[in-house]
């Protein structure tokens, strides 16, 4: 089944635009089928029930019921590794 | 668009002695506010943001800062970028608990994110390429700095 990415930021509009890329990158790297939303992080918690994961970019103001993952490091260029590979398990389940 | 394309020399301050980040802001909104780029709510609308969301990014060798508003208070847009006499300490993205020292700020003002996605990515490559931050961080030059942000944009 197609999967559902909720991408976050403070404003749903800067850093989140440039990690939608990375996301949908990384997806299509790995033949991920998936819609990617972009969303203000203030957004994610009512629109979690149908997504399978959230990648902020912003420290999480709460916590939710799907997987989340902070992905600033697709920003500043660090660990961006990490944050691929916590993405995919992510996805997978596992 | 490019960086290069909303970046003028006259949003870039070169050694400026700024203490806090609302020193910061309020240099760039009065400058933006007086050539009517921004609505009088723009000052505020970076403190909140930067006080819900903040933009402070830790690199390996730099600190930078993104702040940014809701488009609402965005007339034209542009990309002001501050390098301060000293680092001025800003919250991480990532952890609102810990400061980062930014050593280079770049404030957006930006009405609409799925024309910029360019520019938005050409920043962040830019924030990624340390040697080309410590070149504009030395540099003493506003039109030097453009030439730089355009010199990389052009290698894509």
């Amino acid at each position: 089944m197609k999967k559902r990415i909720l991408v976050a930021c403070g404003s749903g509009i800067a850093t989140s635009t440039v990690v939608t890329a990375k996301v949908e990158a990384l997806l299509a790297e790995h033949g991920i089928q998936a819609n990617v939303e972009q969303i203000n992080i203030s957004e994610a918690k009512s629109k979690q029930s149908d997504a399978d994961l959230i990648v902020s970019t912003t420290m999480l103001p709460t916590t939710y019921d799907i997987p989340s993952v902070v992905a600033t490091g697709y920003l500043s260029g660090i660990n961006t590794e990490d944050i691929d590979k916590a993405i995919l398990s992510a996805l997978k389940g596992d | 668009m490019s960086i290069s394309e909303l970046l003028k020399e006259e949003y870039i301050w070169l050694d400026e002695k700024l203490d806090t980040k609302e020193d910061i802001f309020h240099l760039v909104f009065s400058k933006a506010y007086k050539d009517e780029k921004v609505k009088d709510s723009f000052y505020e609308g970076l403190i909140n943001r930067e006080r819900l969301y903040p933009t402070g990014l830790q690199l390996e060798n730099h600190g930078v800062a993104i702040p940014h508003t809701d488009i609402l208070h965005v007339k034209e847009e542009f990309i002001a970028i501050v390098l301060p006499e000293k680092p001025v300490e800003f919250f991480r993205m990532d952890n609102a608990n810990e400061v980062v020292l930014a050593d280079i700020v770049f404030v957006l003002a930006i009405k609409d994110s799925k024309s910029h996605m360019k520019t938005l990515s050409e920043l962040m490559d830019l924030i990624q390429n340390d040697s080309l931050l410590s070149e504009i961080l030395r540099s003493s030059d506003k039109k030097k700095i453009i030439q730089l942000i355009k010199g990389n944009e052009d290698k894509k």
